[in-house]
């Protein structure tokens, strides 16, 4: 088992690990909320998956290779590694993937339709943080009304 | 079935006090979104030194969700006027649902043109931009028809205490409509917004309007704005309490008036006029 994983190349996981976000996406924008299990896909099967991806492929590599945090030219010799770099890309699929969920539990929560939930997620998918500023002004909107069927 | 279970999930209302039903949720939700996509888009604009047509490219989508903004809040604000029924009947309901459609589809072209330094209107240049620029004319189209939807409803529904507001609403809405649908629809059949060749470029501030020579937009702009000003008008008509026999016709003389600058503004751009000369 582990020497079929380390045989494994980067390109290939690089594509499952891409494959398995969009399919997270693809529920988030498109299928319906009803159902906690298949919601539970995105918001935590999916995340968790590519955690445990991305613990595999940094772990091993971040004390070994060059580079580190302190500064942007540290930063780019770290992601010179290419391990390094699948795993800073599957840090941004697994984050942005539950951001998403976040955001769109959130908007069920304000009742904001469907359709503008779509370009929130999809602007979360292609630009993460660019999503979520969109989604915190339009939050500001709203305020808590207890009388409210999913307040109690 | 669907509206029902997203109803079980909600714990959060509409901030500004109006009713909270579908039709007037989904206008909120609209208003809510171009604040943050104007919100969003200024540091790109601040950082972006590319221009289109002589201005900063994030210009067009920025002023696309201000104008945006105060169109889906003002029929929002107006919709109170008629009893819930009829906000979320059919009539009603439709249109708004398709305004929100087409909002989403034209603020994701216009911005990513923008992210792209093309243009959104008036590209002929591939095909799918050709497309998409006839897509956005259907959009255009669905972006106001609420505000018929609104001018009718209010007309047989609304409520009668406020007179000035309602013919505001009612003229404005309805006129400003058709206005808005022959003023653009003008616009694009036409090759470009200008006639005649530009040189220095000299424009008014944000809006970008030629002071050189003729621009069809400033006459879209102020026909299009009746959607606002006349019910505005309306309502301070009725706050200093005058009755209707004067509040309406006043309402009716200031839509005449202002269809007649537009008029005005749209032969002068035909001339190849700037309405504001350098």
């Amino acid at each position: 088992m582990l020497n079929t994983l380390q045989a494994v190349s980067m390109e290939q996981l690089f594509s499952i690990a891409g494959q398995a976000a969009l399919i997270g996406w693809i529920i988030l924008i498109f299928l319906p909320r009803r159902f906690d299990l298949l919601f539970a896909v995105p918001q935590y099967i999916i995340p968790f998956g590519l955690a445990l991806l991305y613990a595999g492929l940094i772990l091993p590599t971040i004390y070994t290779g060059e580079g580190g945090f302190g500064s942007l030219a540290d930063v780019a010799a770290l992601l010179s590694n290419e391990k390094a770099l699948l795993a800073g890309w599957i840090h941004y699929l697994a984050f942005d993937l539950f951001i998403g969920a976040w955001i769109a539990r959130q908007s069920d929560g304000l009742g904001i339709p469907r359709v503008i939930q779509a370009v929130l997620l999809a602007a979360t998918f292609m630009f993460g943080p660019i999503g979520l500023a969109l989604f915190i002004v339009m939050r500001i909107g709203y305020r808590r009304d207890p009388s409210l069927p999913g307040s109690t | 079935m669907v509206a029902k279970f997203l109803d079980a999930r909600r714990t959060h209302a509409p901030r500004f006090g109006l009713d909270d039903d579908h039709s007037t949720r989904a206008l909120m939700a609209a208003l809510f979104f171009c604040i943050a996509m104007t919100t969003v888009l200024w540091p790109a604009m601040a950082f972006d030194t590319r221009t289109l047509d002589g201005a900063n490219v994030w210009i067009k989508p920025q002023k696309f969700g201000v104008s945006l903004a105060l169109h889906f809040f003002t029929v929002a604000l107006l919709a109170q006027q008629m009893p819930r029924f009829a906000r979320t009947g059919p009539v009603f309901t439709i249109p708004v649902y398709g305004s929100v459609v087409a909002l989403m589809l034209e603020a994701v072209y216009v911005s990513v043109q923008a992210a792209r330094a093309r243009r959104s209107h008036y590209n002929f240049e591939t095909q799918l931009e050709v497309f998409m620029y006839q897509l956005m004319g259907i959009g255009a189209l669905l972006l106001v028809l609420v505000s018929l939807a609104l001018a009718i409803q209010v007309l047989i529904h609304g409520q009668k205490e406020k007179q000035g507001l309602r013919w505001g609403t009612i003229i404005g809405m309805g006129i400003g409509f058709f206005a808005t649908l022959g003023f653009a629809g003008y616009m694009s059949i036409s090759e470009w917004r200008l006639v005649g060749e530009t040189v220095t470029g000299e424009a008014v501030p944000f809006f970008g309007w030629s002071r050189e020579v003729g621009d069809m937009r400033p006459a879209h702009f102020v026909a299009l704005h009746m959607m606002q000003t006349l019910p505005l008008l309306g309502f301070i008509l009725d706050k200093a309490k005058l009755p209707a026999r004067i509040s309406v016709p006043a309402v009716l003389v200031a839509a005449l008036l202002q269809l007649a600058l537009a008029a005005a503004l749209f032969s002068q751009a035909l001339a190849g006029k700037p309405f504001w000369p350098v």
